[in-house]
């Protein structure tokens, strides 16, 4: 487990520590809320916890390399990314689902929450559905 | 290559059951090739801590299969399909603080 800190400073999100060189299996990212209040851009202090393959420094890429859209005052009101960053991005999202399902799922497995597929297909043919 | 014995989750018959009726059919025909040829190309093993057996994601367009491979019992068993995004994130919070 790897905990990192991060800070939004209104303007992008930066991460405090060096990304490591290994391949973490779970990293925790902690963003520190922003020490000027009054600005009202603070993100409340969070932790969040995932398993992932996409390694720390991919991920640091990409928040570093999203583009903020300001509006008149200066005030971000959006964010621009590359659709090869959004692409893996989704990837990631998706790798955090599967493997967040498949351990509740594994979990609460037992004889009795699983059946043959041959038995599966004969209940769908007969409803129709195959 | 002895077949595999194939096993489905009752929640992943649900979302089979859901399925459009084309797109069941061949994510039907996929699983049933999974008995055959566990690990395809298009397959790729996740992650996951806890889990001794072999976790497996495979994609058919935007639909991705889930399963497990048992090379010991010859057994795969598919836990979940699921629909690729661009999905409903409503759950993002509960996905990103996930229990271990």
């Amino acid at each position: 487990m790897i905990a990192v800190k991060a800070k939004f400073d209104g303007r992008s999100i930066k991460l405090l520590e060096p990304p490591p060189s290994t391949r973490p299996a779970s990293v925790i990212v902690t963003f520190l809320p922003d020490e000027d209040e009054a600005s009202g851009l603070a993100l409340k202090e969070e932790t969040v916890e995932y398993q992932t393959p996409v390694t720390q420094p991919e991920l640091a890429d990409l928040v570093d390399k999203v583009r903020l859209v300001l509006n008149t005052d200066g005030r971000p009101t959006a964010v621009q990314m590359d659709i090869a960053d959004w692409l893996a991005l989704m990837d990631w999202l998706e790798d955090v689902e599967d493997i967040q399902l498949m351990r509740e799922r594994f979990r609460e497995r037992s004889e009795r929450t699983v059946t043959k597929w041959e038995d599966f297909e004969a209940e769908l043919k007969a409803d129709g559905l195959l | 290559m002895a077949s595999y014995k194939l096993l489905i989750e009752n929640a992943a018959k649900a979302e089979v059951r859901a399925l459009p009726g084309q797109v069941r059919q061949r994510i039907a025909r996929a699983i049933l090739t999974l008995s055959e040829e566990p690990q395809p190309h298009s397959s790729r093993p996740l992650e996951v801590h806890g889990i001794t057996l072999e976790a497996r994601r495979i994609r058919i367009d935007r639909w991705r299969v889930i399963y497990t491979v048992d090379p010991q019992w010859k057994e795969i068993v598919v836990y979940a399909v699921r629909k690729r995004p661009p999905y409903d994130y409503a759950d993002l919070d509960a996905l990103l603080k996930g229990t271990e």
